[in-house]
């Protein structure tokens, strides 16, 4: 597996989020191990409560390829053919749980088909969490303390087919905005606590409500803010 | 009797957007005060005095190329030197090429660098003997020193503190990424952080500046 490249740069401009090693290397480390347990995975993506962001880790059309072509050749036998849902589907039962599978199957990304979410969890608080992606419907049966030891998560606490969407993807595409926002925002506090004379909770808390008010977002007038106050007088 | 005829002192500005950085390097010279002149300390303002040379410290600053120097070199009318730990030949050669009378390292002691400046004054291109510079030049200072940040780190704090990337700060530093996260490790360990907003935040609280050039308008 390969990290996507909003997962690249947010380690390598905005990191490097870990105290010794390299985050990237961590990764693409853990996505070999987990690839060597579970062929068929076909996504890995690591939540950090600390850093408000995910990192995600994707086969590489390469490794799609084959796991299609793997899946085409046994198909037949391990995995029957569903039918595609459609909308009537959802008059017959709206809360009938299978239905709900073939939709979010429907509109998952490519190859995924089953998810795993592990929490990270550190001196009794949850730190992150780890979501992984497989090709198969039981890709992670029965692996499931090998994948927590991989990345120090807890096993007990794991929850199957949380993500059919691969939502957590979406969320790593927003990773280097949201940094450059969060360090922007810092910087903006500081000139009005500066100039105001207040906290720099206070001011985050100005620049919040003065941007809702202004029907903008933090991040325009953080912007806004630091672009005045390095304007030469 | 003749009576010997000594030579007035050169006079220099020092130039940078950090008031630690130029008092710094103003303390280092003031023993030579008879042979260098400090007159100008240059914080986020234009060289406006008639001087000989002109001193810029390269500390949060731009590097190479960059139209800071360039403005420099052609407005202040003085022999520019640049003063850096960065003796990276490329990063020299370009400076000069941009017009520098001068590039010196942060290893010289400051009777060397009074040495270079003289040597600068007289009309030779100064420049480093490919010797790797040390981080410390006893008698200069600059922002976050008192935590025990070295130079290199504090240097690369300050660029994350006016908002750069580490792709920007490898830019502006000709360093490797791999090296500038090395040194954002070992300054966010210093300071007590683990993320960059916080660094900013201990960076505008400790010193650090917004500002992201010296203004030679």
């Amino acid at each position: 597996m390969e990290p996507i490249p909003e997962t690249v740069k947010a380690i390598e401009e905005l990191g490097p989020f870990t105290n010794e090693t390299n985050l990237l290397d961590d990764l693409k480390r853990m996505g070999s191990e987990v690839t060597e347990l579970v062929p068929d995975c076909v996504g890995l993506s690591l939540a950090s409560a600390e850093h408000g962001v995910t990192f995600t880790l994707i086969a590489s059309d390469r490794q799609l390829a084959f796991l299609d072509a793997i899946q085409d050749l046994c198909g037949s036998m391990e995995m029957p053919s569903r039918p595609e849902p459609q909308p009537g589907d959802l008059d017959q039962d709206l809360l009938d749980e299978e239905t709900w599978h073939l939709l979010a199957m429907a509109t998952a990304a490519r190859g995924v088909v089953s998810t795993l979410t592990l929490p990270i969890v550190e001196d009794d608080g949850i730190v992150g969490a780890v979501n992984l992606y497989g090709a198969s419907r039981q890709a992670f049966t029965g692996h499931h303390e090998q994948l927590a030891e991989i990345f120090g998560a807890w096993a007990p606490g794991a929850v199957t087919n949380a993500d059919l969407s691969f939502s957590t993807r979406r969320e790593a595409e927003q990773a280097p905005r949201r940094l450059q926002d969060e360090s922007m925002v810092s910087q903006a506090a500081h000139v009005v606590a500066e100039l105001e004379g207040v906290s720099l909770r206070d001011a985050h808390r100005r620049i919040r409500e003065a941007a809702q008010r202004a029907g903008i977002s933090e991040e325009q007038l953080a912007e806004a803010v630091i672009r005045l106050r390095r304007r030469p007088d | 009797m003749t009576v010997p005829v000594l030579a007035p002192p050169i006079r220099i500005a020092i130039v940078n957007d950090y008031e630690l950085v130029v008092a710094g390097l103003a303390a280092a010279l003031a023993p030579y005060a008879d042979q260098i002149a400090v007159v100008e300390l240059e914080v986020d303002s234009p060289v406006v005095r008639d001087v000989d040379v002109v001193l810029y410290d390269t500390f949060g600053q731009a590097q190479g190329d960059v139209a800071e120097l360039d403005k420099l070199v052609h407005d202040s009318g003085a022999s520019v030197v640049v003063f850096s730990w960065n003796v990276e030949p490329e990063l020299v050669a370009r400076t000069i090429a941009q017009g520098a009378a001068g590039y010196l390292s942060k290893a010289l002691t400051a009777k060397e660098l009074v040495e270079a400046i003289q040597a600068v004054h007289a009309g030779d291109v100064v420049t480093p003997p490919g010797v790797e510079a040390s981080d410390v030049l006893p008698a200069t200072d600059w922002p976050g020193h008192d935590v025990g940040l070295s130079a290199r780190e504090a240097e690369v704090l300050a660029l994350i503190t006016q908002g750069y990337s580490n792709r920007e700060i490898a830019a502006r530093s000709y360093l490797s990424i791999n090296s500038v996260k090395t040194y954002i490790r070992a300054a966010y360990r210093k300071i007590g952080v683990t993320r960059r907003p916080q660094a900013i935040v201990w960076g505008l609280t400790h010193g650090f500046d917004l500002h992201d050039r010296a203004a030679v308008e």
